[in-house]
């Protein structure tokens, strides 16, 4: 291949390396096994996570199901399934390349922007997540008699705030991706510490109303918070308490602090890209 | 400027007084040695490639070689000066210098274990937006090339060091580019792979004008095989660069030659010595026979140093020039930038 050829070649850049970088995560994540073996891993964490809920719910209450509720925590817990999978990809594929495969630096240099291709490791996570999500609302419809109407769901709504939500979440992810260059090994627990502490304040479980000033104040200004309660509306037809009452109004704020958040975790994720080139650690594993 | 313009004529690597300084908070181990909270790997190095050369960078481990193609590959920033690839700064024109370099290391164990070879090189190509038709024929050629095509389908985590070693030279290849960084590719290989990795640079290079290969090695067999020119880097200075021949040249003080006889009589060592331009001149006996090596003022004089010989009754069996290897101008030039450091140092002391 001449090189006045190579030189000829336009097409570098966003598409090619997100379809392959997609295909990667794809190939590294279910080719390991057959695929009953690989439905039943993507489908296992997020159905026994919403189950804990249901049983520690039903002991709580006495075995007094309240619908409402029920149907509170396994639409929270269904769409946690998005921020747990997705989110934490995001440093795992830095430390997994770097420290695993030893391939970091070989995609680095490739003529495209790294984050492009953590976007397209991620990718495949969403769709995992997509089922898990699917599956986990259909378990509570069937078996827990959540009040979910197939009919009344709000799909458009549905559908928006999802894309949204995946904005922020990829926000998320591409902020903790730069922390993991400049951070040791160790950083494997960053993404899951910070996953919880998130669960905690986005009214994922229960309503941010019963949280203590401060981390309420915290909560209203991460977009996960709002994801999560418009999916929790579109699906089952009724606002949370400490929520705007207005589903539109609500949007308005996902979208914003989407934006906010987005735009400074891209910030934050150059930030530590340019650290980790600095000081040398885009190469340099820290295990063994 | 554009980066368009910059790189119509330019160099294929040009660095210029680049010094590349590590901080720790903890202290550093480097090149094997206890080096404190900082370390200079690079000092001033200045170096110019020219677009079509493959030029070796020689050095021990921790010399400095590593950080300087991870200068020039962008993984690594400069402390300071100023490093150029085609004519583009390392600093501000990244992307467009990745479309043209490709990089491979030695003596790792890297690649997506998953995947399969095929696999694998397709995904680079991609990166580098080779169309996947084009991408599948390349990748049939070069594992040809290097004797992999039966393991073209196969797991790389189910390939030896060596096959790895073989992927990973046509993962750099796939993406034909015009720069090539090859950062110890033979390293911890065996004797055949090492030498289809080597044959295989070459043939790269000679395949299309304008190729480069940056070749570091401490192999300097290897680097007396492949290379145009050479750069000695020690303690992240160069301490010599230039053409290999040259380089040798300059080691050499005098002509030395070595003559086999089928005869020896200790007269012939005096009669050699005390014979015109003669520098010096010592005997061996191996193996039932005898050799002589000497050294001359200049190579005119071994007429009159064979003419002594057979005055003297001796009988010249075989006659060869002794020439020095690179291995003994680095040994030189590393050790004698060793031995003036340790005197400085005990100087100050």
């Amino acid at each position: 291949m001449a090189i006045t050829e190579q030189k000829n070649r336009n097409s570098y850049g966003l598409l090619n390396s997100l379809r392959a970088a997609v295909w990667l995560e794809w190939q590294t994540r279910g080719n390991w096994t057959n695929p009953w073996l690989f439905t039943l891993y993507i489908l296992g964490k997020p159905i026994s996570a919403a189950l804990v809920l249901v049983f520690m719910y039903q002991i709580v209450s006495g075995g007094r199901s309240n619908p409402t509720i029920l149907g509170y925590l396994i639409v929270g817990s269904a769409t946690w399934a998005f921020v747990d999978t997705v989110m934490g990809e995001f440093p795992r594929t830095v430390l997994s390349d770097r420290e695993e495969y030893a391939m970091l630096k070989y995609v680095y240099i490739a003529p495209h922007r790294f984050i492009t291709f953590l976007i397209g490791r991620a990718t495949p996570r969403i769709l995992m997540a997509a089922v898990a999500f699917t599956v986990t609302l259909s378990i509570g419809v069937v078996f827990l008699k959540i009040p979910i109407h197939i009919v009344s769901v709000n799909y458009l709504l549905l559908l928006v705030t999802m894309l949204i939500g995946f904005v922020s979440l990829i926000g998320f992810g591409v902020a903790f991706a730069g922390l993991a260059l400049v951070l040791k090994r160790g950083a494997w627990d960053m993404s899951t510490a910070i996953s919880g502490a998130l669960y905690l304040v986005t009214g994922a479980i229960f309503p941010i109303t019963i949280l203590p000033g401060f981390l309420r104040d915290i909560s209203l200004v991460i977009p996960l918070t709002y994801w999560i309660e418009l999916t929790r509306r579109s699906v089952l037809g009724y606002s949370s308490p400490g929520m705007p009452s207005s589903w539109a109004v609500t949007l308005l704020i996902q979208i914003i602090t989407t934006i906010l958040v987005t735009t400074i975790a891209v910030i934050a994720y150059y930030i530590c890209e340019h650290f980790a080139k600095e000081r040398g650690q885009l190469d340099r594993a820290t295990g063994n | 400027m554009t980066a368009a313009h910059m790189h119509a004529d330019s160099p294929a690597i040009q660095t210029i007084d680049v010094r590349r300084v590590y901080k720790s908070r903890s202290g550093f181990t480097f090149g094997g040695q206890k080096a404190g909270k900082s370390v200079t790997a690079l000092d001033g190095v200045s170096l110019t490639i020219q677009k079509g050369e493959l030029f070796g960078l020689l050095g021990r481990n921790g010399a400095g070689k590593t950080t300087l193609i991870k200068i020039l590959t962008t993984l690594l920033a400069p402390t300071s000066g100023e490093a150029y690839v085609d004519g583009l700064d390392v600093n501000k024109y990244v992307i467009p210098i990745r479309k043209k370099i490709a990089m491979v290391s030695g003596g790792e164990q890297s690649g997506y274990g998953i995947l399969t070879v095929r696999e694998q090189l397709w995904m680079f190509a991609q990166f580098y937006g080779v169309p996947s038709q084009a991408a599948h024929k390349k990748i049939d050629q070069l594992l040809e090339a290097v004797g992999l095509g039966d393991q073209a389908n196969q797991k790389v985590y189910a390939l030896s060091t060596g096959m790895r070693q073989r992927m990973n030279l046509c993962r750099a290849l796939v993406s034909d580019p015009e720069i090539l960084f090859l950062d110890e590719p033979t390293v911890g290989l065996d004797v055949e792979a090492s030498r289809i990795v080597r044959n295989y640079v070459r043939s790269w290079m000679q395949e299309q004008r304008g190729r480069t290969v940056l070749l570091t090695t401490h192999y300097m067999f290897e680097a007396d095989e492949l290379c145009d020119r050479v750069a000695i880097i020690n303690h992240g200075q160069i301490v010599a660069q230039g053409e290999t021949d040259d380089l040798k040249k300059g080691l050499q003080e005098h002509a030395r030659f070595q003559f086999e006889l089928a005869e020896w009589a200790p007269a012939f060592e005096e009669e050699l010595k005390q014979s015109r331009g003669v520098v010096s001149a010592q005997s061996m006996h191996q193996k039932g026979k005898v050799s002589v090596q000497i050294a001359l003022e200049n190579e005119e004089y071994i007429t009159s140093a064979m003419q002594t010989i057979s005055s003297a009754g001796g009988h010249v069996l075989t006659l060869r020039r002794i020439e020095p290897t690179l291995e003994e101008v680095f040994m030189r030039l590393v050790g004698t930038a060793d031995d003036e450091k340790s005197a400085g140092e005990d100087e100050e002391k």
